[in-house]
């Protein structure tokens, strides 16, 4: 333990011990996909978004239904929560106003659950990986905690069998420990704060589309004595 | 119908895993070259043991060597006086004498008292009185002399104290000489070419902390102007200089001899 030597943060990591290596390792995996997931849902976010604006924008305005729903058919893989939603209420509509002895309430009734059960499905889908986020961001301090823990505990413990305790004897001990609390903090700080951003972002466009659902059956409704056949 | 809904394209999977590698590379990148916590520290520890060695040397050598003393002079007008001392048993022995002539005189009123006697009363016993006179003066003489021993020795008691105490007081003084000297040198810019032991009489006024009060004058130039201007500057920047490590050597006027090349 002498002055000059070297703290860089490689030999930090490897004078640790294995516990904390472990640790060390984990918390970098966890570091990874949270990381990984934090920019695979702002992409997919993002996405949402513009193409919640770009359908909206086509239907209110004041294209017919039946070219919408064609479209929103054909082009299923690219479609939008929003396009999704309307596809589903649509071909709905459609079919159980074709049957006899269905009125008009029943058939938007019908038409409603099923873009219950999409709107369900679309939001699931935006909100899946979002609790890994949450996990991460609530456990990781413990688990680079816990490392940190157990490496001062190591170095203390080599402290006991020396007879005059200087600092220098448990510094690098201490430093390398840190290292793990460090590591937990640098995992779990985007994923708070992406859990947050990503959570807000996926309730104002679940409202989005849930208010387009409402609007969409009273168009159905109004559409629907009408064109009964 | 609704596996569409199911087998939906993955935006960007790869695009997020390479991003989140690049920014833990990123991160191992910066702890790689912001964490490097030791190297530079004994360059720092070597700095300050020079600058306080010289403090630590200069007490262990002024004893021997007077010649120091006239080198660093704190106190000019008051120390003329010490030099001396330094030799002081031989002085003390020989100061006896010079002392003793004083005596002498005082006896030389009572033989000239004796004349005048014989003169005013020339009459009987003449001897004896003359013998009892002597007697007396001799008893005087005695009294004298043993008086005069123990001046003599009590005085060399008080040059012992007093030589002592103003050897330590010189120590101090060459201590503090040393180490504003030491201080100086850690700051000074010696100009190109400046060669042998030049020598410069500087000086200095101090405030009580060691911080120097206006400019330091030049008392006797090293014969370098250059040299003599960059021991000024280093002076000044010195400022506060160090303090004494025995308060009662400080003085306002402080007459630096200083050898910027010297050790």
């Amino acid at each position: 333990m002498n002055l000059s030597e070297d703290l860089s943060i490689i030999s930090l990591i490897m004078n640790a011990s294995l516990l904390v290596k472990l640790v060390m390792a984990l918390l970098i995996g966890i570091s990874f996909m949270s990381w990984y997931w934090i920019f695979r849902k702002s992409f997919a976010i993002r996405g949402a978004r513009s193409r919640t604006d770009k359908f909206e924008l086509e239907f209110w305005s004041g294209g017919d239904l039946n070219a919408l729903f064609q479209s929103a058919a054909n082009d299923r893989h690219n479609a939008g929560g929003m396009e999704r939603i309307f596809e589903a209420g649509y071909r709905e509509f459609t079919k159980l106003r074709g049957r006899q002895n269905i009125d008009t309430a029943t058939a938007v009734d019908g038409a409603r659950r099923a873009m219950r059960a999409t709107y369900q499905r679309e939001v699931d889908e935006l909100e899946s990986h979002l609790a890994f986020l949450a996990s991460t961001g609530s456990v990781s301090p413990y688990i680079g905690l816990f490392g940190t823990v157990w490496g001062i505990m190591n170095a203390f413990r080599g402290l006991s069998n020396v007879g005059q305790a200087t600092l220098a004897q448990v510094a690098p001990g201490i430093a390398e420990a840190l290292v793990a609390t460090a590591i937990g903090l640098f995992a779990a700080i985007p994923a708070v704060v992406a859990y947050n951003r990503f959570a807000h972002d996926i309730d104002r466009i679940s409202i989005r589309w849930e208010s387009f659902m409402e609007e969409f059956s009273n168009i159905l409704q109004r559409q629907g004595p009408g064109k009964a056949q | 119908m609704r596996e569409h809904a199911l087998k939906r394209p993955e935006p960007g999977k790869w695009q997020s895993a390479v991003l989140a590698a690049g920014m833990h590379l990123l991160l191992g990148l910066f702890l790689f070259y912001s964490v490097r916590w030791q190297t530079s520290k004994p360059a720092a520890v070597q700095v300050e043991l020079i600058s306080s060695m010289p403090t630590v040397e200069a007490p262990v050598r002024p004893p021997p060597p007077p010649e120091p003393v006239v080198e660093k002079r704190p106190e000019p007008v008051v120390e003329p006086p010490p030099p001396p001392p330094p030799p002081k048993p031989d002085i003390a022995f020989k100061e006896p004498p010079k002392p003793k002539p004083v005596p002498k005189v005082e006896p030389k009123p009572e033989p000239k008292a004796v004349e005048k006697k014989p003169d005013v009363k020339p009459p009987p016993d003449t001897r004896r009185e003359i013998e009892a006179q002597d007697r007396m003066f001799k008893e005087a003489m005695a009294r004298e002399s043993a008086e005069q021993a123990k001046r003599e020795a009590s005085r060399e008691a008080d040059l012992i104290a007093q030589a002592a105490a103003e050897g330590a007081r010189r120590n101090a003084a060459n201590a503090w000489g040393d180490k504003i000297s030491a201080r100086i040198r850690s700051n000074i810019v010696l100009p190109p070419g400046a060669t042998g032991n030049p020598e410069a009489l500087v000086a200095i006024a101090l405030l009580p902390d060691g911080s120097v009060v206006g400019e330091p004058r030049l008392k006797r130039s090293t014969g370098n102007p250059a040299l003599d201007d960059a021991i000024l500057r280093a002076i000044v920047k010195s400022s506060p200089l160090p303090k004494p490590d025995d308060p009662s050597v400080f003085v306002r006027n402080l007459d630096l001899v200083f050898r910027p090349l010297g050790q």
